[in-house]
């Protein structure tokens, strides 16, 4: 109990972070493996549209 | 004579198209027909800049020297 | 019931703008080639169930590019219910060709003409009706960037589908030849439907080959249309092609009535400079050299110093209140200084030991030892120092002198530093404020320690010259819009040619410009095998988005905004590619004849500014996304990998970052690159962090060289990277990682479109052994000439110059079999 209150601080960064860094990965790889280009834009703007990917 | 021998400003008719049957069907369907009008905008070396049936299309030497005026 | 309708039309005729309007979508619209090679479709606004086709721009049904045959099957598989045609009004002849050929397709055609708003700029007239009446179909007139009109021919294409009735087509050709069709159309399969025998009828008469695939069986014309030429004394192709010609000069006559014989307007003759033989490197040349001047070294640098300074530094005024009474104070403060510094020189030259005093009144000393400054009066005092200040401008000549007395001196010494948050409204930087938030909660100093210095130093170093980007991807956007970008493709196939490539190979590199995926896709534009891999391999030489921090960083931090060096990086780029094309298109592996170039220039026109902010929206956007994803976690994985490592036998956090895990590795590595005059091992770990994205090697430095601590003024932020490079050793870095093999990302489009490992380990070795010399011989012969050092490394680099001088001037060997098409 005295661990949580002292460090609650650092608990609190620690799990937003990890959140954070986790839907990250999770998102890259659910981007991969849609095929998704990591160009980043989306296929909409891109001169290159729909020549990108079959 | 051949396009490229054409001097800019001037407006020309073409005559006769020669070369490969893909690239001259590929040219007809841009307006570089036997007949029609094409005048020389701009050279840079052999490269051509021209207006055909009211469009500015570009062309490099070896398909320039093709199109006879 | 779904109704299908496509936007048929050529190239540069408007289509796509007349596309997002219809359909209220976002697709970019280019000015080069080969934009769009598949169809998009989108459902058309106000109507429920319609959807409207985007086909590739074509200037004929022919079976000849790749664009034709997708806007060809799409149109006789498909079958929409109607076909919207749009008809560039400035260029009605040529437009004009496609759609009769639409005509014979048997399904319902509406032909809008577009660019109206510019036919009656111009004062030319065309008479609808009597257009409607001669092609045999609905004719409308529409501005698609304007808007007028498209709701209307969007209603009428819709009013066709419903109706479903099939097109019958108007146009005749001479007698001789509907005989022939007739006969043709006779022995068509009966599987062929009935409004498009006709179609099937011409194609087969023009031996059309692809259409044989579609008609099982092929019925035999042969005599038929062996016939025919023989009567009329042309090939069959020319016969058609000849007859649609002539039926369009007498619509023309009839329908167009032009204003003036003007043979030139303001797009030929701004083309005439432009692309003048003599005039258009070089006006090309100082158009890449604004652009980039601008946005990196002018305009970008001072946007950069706020994020750099302000947003992720000490902090800013917000909106500069407060900021120039602070500058007032700040000045004084540092006239005070140099009074302080200048009596202190004096006294030491006559020989009183000035060490403690000067501790003492260093603002940085904690806690400042005031008897030392008295004790120093007293000396000073007694042996009648007098000090002379010297005020220094700019160019680091002396202004102004005047003398420092100990009245001064005590004065100059009570002053204090003034503190920026007491002038007008100070927003203190990103930094200060998350440390003070995560020490008010008490959080672990590791965890402190990676948010602050891993993560803040890592992305906000990065995300520091994104106004450097946008100011560039304006300009891009902007060349690219108002047309200019095309007439560079044609310039460069001039040089292009001359080391086997065609200027079409250049537009990959310009698109590359943003980011070099795209690029490397953009090649497919490229019909010839060998030409298509060799631009594959070098489009990645020209810098990219990402490259740009580091381009920014090294001219900005070591290099002080010198003028040159940015646009000198994008010339390096060019020269690579050049320079390569010459050395492989020699080779046997990529010798051959480059194909042909053929490119409609459109009229120059003023971008609209919603595209251009919308284009370089995108790619900032894109990039900003990067650097909160890959770049975040490539920045928590750094911070780790370099402050933990062995010390003392245990696995633990370590004080000073040289004796982390990654400074182990990174010395290793580093005897790598010590010929290249950067063998440290932070730069080494920092290129090779930049093989998962570009942006990381500007990530990594903000960490390894502590971005977030050091930020005090200007270039103190970067002030350490200093101390480790050499302007000569900085430029070799700097070129090595705009040379060397791309990012992940890039890499794998370069593996896709070479689709061969083979060809893609060849591609990305030769770009990095290229990088890798290139770099050595900068930096090898660079103080061979500034230092005359000379070593084992100058010697090779010497022996690689000639060897490259050789393989780029030796005579090209054309190859030696003669290969020829022959139809069968």
């Amino acid at each position: 109990m005295e661990f949580l209150a002292n460090n609650w601080g650092s608990l609190l960064v620690g799990a937003i972070l990890l959140v954070v860094v986790g839907s990250i990965v999770l998102r890259q790889i659910k981007n991969h493996k849609q095929g998704k280009s990591s160009c980043g834009r989306g296929c909409s703007n891109c001169p290159m549209e729909g020549k990108c990917h079959k | 004579m051949p396009l490229i021998l054409a001097k800019a400003g001037q407006t020309n008719t073409i005559v006769k198209i020669g070369g490969k049957e893909k690239t001259r069907k590929f040219l007809e369907s841009l307006g570089f027909v036997a007949g029609s009008e094409v005048t020389v905008i701009s050279e840079i070396a052999g490269n051509v800049i021209v207006n055909v049936k009211d469009t500015r299309i570009a062309i490099n030497k070896e398909m320039a020297k093709r199109i006879m005026v | 019931m779904r109704i299908k309708i496509a936007l048929a039309g050529n190239p540069n005729s408007g289509k796509t703008t007349l596309f997002n309007a219809l359909t209220g979508s976002n697709q970019f619209v280019g000015n080069w080639p080969g934009v769009t090679v598949e169809k998009k479709e989108g459902g058309l606004k106000g109507h429920k169930d319609v959807t409207l086709t985007d086909l590739p721009g074509i200037y004929s049904l022919s079976p000849y590019t790749l664009e034709e045959v997708v806007a060809r099957n799409y149109l006789l598989k498909e079958k929409p219910d109607a076909i919207l045609n749009i008809v560039d009004g400035t260029n009605l002849e040529r437009n004009l060709y496609l759609t009769t050929q639409l005509l014979e397709l048997g399904i319902p055609v509406v032909v809008a003409v577009n660019m109206m708003d510019v036919v009656n700029k111009n004062g030319d007239k065309i008479h609808v009706k009597k257009l409607a009446e001669e092609l045999g179909c609905e004719v409308v007139e529409i501005s698609a960037l304007k808007g007028t009109g498209i709701k209307e021919a969007a209603n009428r294409a819709v009013a066709l589908a419903e109706q479903k009735k099939a097109m019958k087509s108007v146009h005749t050709f001479s007698s001789r030849i509907e005989e022939a069709l007739n006969a043709i159309e006779a022995k068509l399969p009966d599987s062929v439907p009935e409004e498009q025998r006709r179609f099937f009828a011409i194609k087969l008469f023009e031996r059309d080959d692809k259409v044989k695939e579609q008609l099982k069986p092929v019925p035999d014309v042969e005599d038929i249309v062996t016939a025919a030429e023989e009567e009329l004394d042309d090939d069959s192709e020319s016969i058609i092609t000849n007859e649609r010609y002539t039926f369009i000069s007498s619509i023309i006559t009839d329908c167009y009535t032009k204003k003036s014989k003007n043979k030139q307007t303001i797009s030929d003759k701004i083309d005439r400079i432009v692309t003048n033989r003599w005039l258009a490197l070089p006006i090309f040349a100082v158009v890449m050299f604004v652009v980039y001047f601008v946005s990196v070294t002018t305009v970008g640098t001072i946007l950069t110093d706020w994020t750099n300074d302000g947003l992720f530094g000490d902090g800013w005024h917000l909106l500069d209140i407060g900021a120039a009474e602070y500058a007032d104070a700040s000045d004084a403060y540092s006239l005070e200084r140099t009074k302080i510094d200048a009596y202190l020189a004096a006294a030491e030259e006559s020989g009183i030991d000035v060490e403690a005093v000067t501790e003492a009144l260093d603002p940085e000393t904690e806690n400042p030892d005031a008897s030392a400054v008295t004790a120093f009066e007293e000396e000073a005092a007694a042996a009648g120092i007098e000090g002379t200040a010297e005020i220094y401008n700019d160019e680091g000549e002396i202004e102004e002198t005047f003398p420092v007395s100990l009245e001064d001196f005590q004065t100059a010494a009570q002053a204090e530093e003034p503190d920026p948050a007491n002038y007008g409204v100070w927003v203190p930087g990103l930094p200060g404020l998350i440390k003070s938030g995560l020490e008010s909660i008490n959080c672990a100093p590791w965890l402190e320690g990676l948010i602050l210095d891993g993560i803040v130093a890592g992305v906000g170093a990065v995300l520091g010259f994104v106004p450097q980007m946008l100011v560039l991807f304006i300009f891009l956007a902007f060349l690219e819009s108002c047309g200019y970008m095309a007439r560079i493709a044609f310039i460069m196939d001039r040089i292009f040619r001359k080391f086997g490539l065609s200027g079409k190979s250049f537009i990959p590199m310009l698109i590359g410009t943003g980011c070099g995926i795209p690029g490397v896709m953009a090649s497919r534009t490229i019909e010839n095998e060998r030409d298509r891999r060799m631009t594959i391999m070098t489009t990645t030489f020209i810098p990219c988005g990402a490259k740009l921090p580091i381009i920014a960083l090294i001219a900005g931090a070591l290099f002080h905004n010198a003028w040159w060096v940015a646009p000198s990086a994008y010339f390096v780029g060019i020269a690579a590619i050049v320079v390569s094309g010459i050395i492989l298109k020699k080779t046997k592996m990529f010798s051959g004849e480059p194909a042909p170039f053929v490119m409609e220039l459109p009229a120059y026109h003023w971008p609209t500014v919603g595209n251009v902010l919308r284009s370089m929206w995108e790619r900032g956007w894109s990039f900003i996304k990067k650097a909160g994803t890959v770049i975040l976690l490539s920045t928590i994985f750094i911070w780790f990998v370099s402050n933990f490592g062995v010390v003392d036998g245990q696995f633990q956090m370590v004080e000073d970052l040289s004796d982390g895990l990654l400074a182990v590795i990174g010395r290793f590595i580093a005897p790598i690159f010590s010929p290249l005059g950067w063998g440290e091992w932070r730069a080494s770990v920092a290129a090779i962090t930049g093989l998962v994205a570009k942006e990381n090697v500007v990530g990594t430095f903000g960490i390894l060289y502590g971005f977030a601590e050091v930020a005090e003024n200007g270039w103190e932020i970067w002030g350490t990277l200093s101390s480790s490079f050499t302007g000569l050793s900085a430029y070799s870095f700097l070129v090595f990682n705009l040379l060397c093999a791309p990012c992940f990302a890039a890499m794998g489009a370069i593996k896709r479109e070479m689709n061969s490992a083979k060809w893609f380990w060849f591609a990305i070795g030769y770009q990095t052994i290229f990088a890798y010399l290139v770099s050595m011989c900068v930096y090898q012969i660079g103080m061979l000439v500034t230092a005359g050092s000379f070593g084992v490394a100058t010697v090779i680099s010497l022996i690689v110059l000639v060897a490259f001088f050789y393989l780029l001037f030796r005579p090209y060997k054309e190859s030696q079999r003669l290969e020829k098409e022959v139809r069968v």
